[in-house]
């Protein structure tokens, strides 16, 4: 249960870091290259986040009996 | 998981020289590929499906590459001036040019000895990650490249490259260096995933509290970015 919920936060961050590229590729081609690099770095700042929850998952998935 | 490695290197050298190319031309000209082009444009994707099941010298470095030939010798526009021109269009061409030479280095790679078959779990385990990378790659492209196709601005070419390389880019960061190196070594080495967890447990010293916060925090950044946008 722990490790899905801890799944489930992972995947949440992950489709958040998508959006985030997503909006990031619309600036980008409306040449609006500032709002566009910056939606790059939040997007990868979310995806290492999570990450790190996903890695906390894969130890708490393995690890259990 | 060479096969793997095979599909996802044929999916992105067929998106680069025949899919990118031929949705870049149709909207420049306002007109929709006519069915011709589509049949041809299919032969290598027919070619990739064979190359992946049995990759053998004569599929992986001679149908699949040739495959490529009618529909670019039929719409010579695929490889014209319009998109291959400047620096954007010189990246675009390196990238083609990488891509290619790492599909045949992988497909000239000796394959391994086939070992005794494990149990199921144990295989659909190992899957898991390969086919996790996959869709990483595939949704973070797509939505860099979604807006990209969807914009009606014909003229403006270089700032749609842009974001095209930005996705390559990232994506390639997000395959490469988070699923499968941050996630690889916990999910395959059981000694890995002790190290950490004791390199988390005594130096970091995180408290149930300070979990809850975190995933508090989290989901009202959510909730602000939800807010924010309109969602």
């Amino acid at each position: 249960m722990k490790s899905f919920l801890l799944w489930l936060v992972a995947v949440a961050l992950f489709a958040a870091a998508v959006w985030s590229f997503h909006t990031s590729s619309g600036f980008l081609s409306e040449r609006d290259y500032l709002a566009g690099l910056l939606h790059v770095l939040v997007g990868l700042a979310t995806l290492r986040g999570g990450v790190e929850v996903s890695r906390l998952a894969v130890v708490v998935a393995l690890r259990a009996p | 998981m060479r096969r793997l490695v095979l599909a996802s290197l044929g999916a992105i050298l067929y998106a680069l020289l025949v899919a990118l190319p031929m949705a870049h031309v149709s909207a420049w000209a306002a007109r929709a590929p006519d069915s011709v082009a589509l049949g041809l444009a299919a032969l290598p994707v027919v070619a990739w499906a064979v190359a992946v099941a049995r990759p053998a010298p004569w599929a992986t470095l001679w149908l699949f590459p040739v495959s490529h030939l009618p529909v670019l010798v039929a719409h010579p526009d695929l490889t014209g001036r319009p998109v291959y021109a400047g620096v954007d269009g010189m990246l675009a061409l390196g990238a083609v040019v990488a891509v290619g030479a790492a599909w045949c280095g992988v497909a000239l790679a000796a394959p391994r000895p086939r070992r005794a078959r494990r149990p199921l779990r144990d295989r659909l385990r190992e899957a898991l990650l390969p086919a996790g990378t996959a869709v990483s790659l595939v949704l973070v492209l797509t939505a860099f490249v979604a807006p990209v196709l969807a914009d009606d601005r014909a003229a403006d070419v270089a700032p749609s490259q842009l974001a095209v390389l930005a996705g390559v880019a990232v994506a390639a960061h997000v395959g490469g260096r988070r699923v499968v190196g941050d996630l690889g070594d916990l999910w395959f080495d059981g000694g890995e995933r002790e190290r950490w967890l004791a390199h988390v447990l005594a130096e970091r010293r995180p408290s149930p509290r300070a979990l809850a916060a975190s995933l508090v925090i989290a989901a009202l950044l959510a909730a602000l970015v939800v807010f924010v946008y309109g969602l």
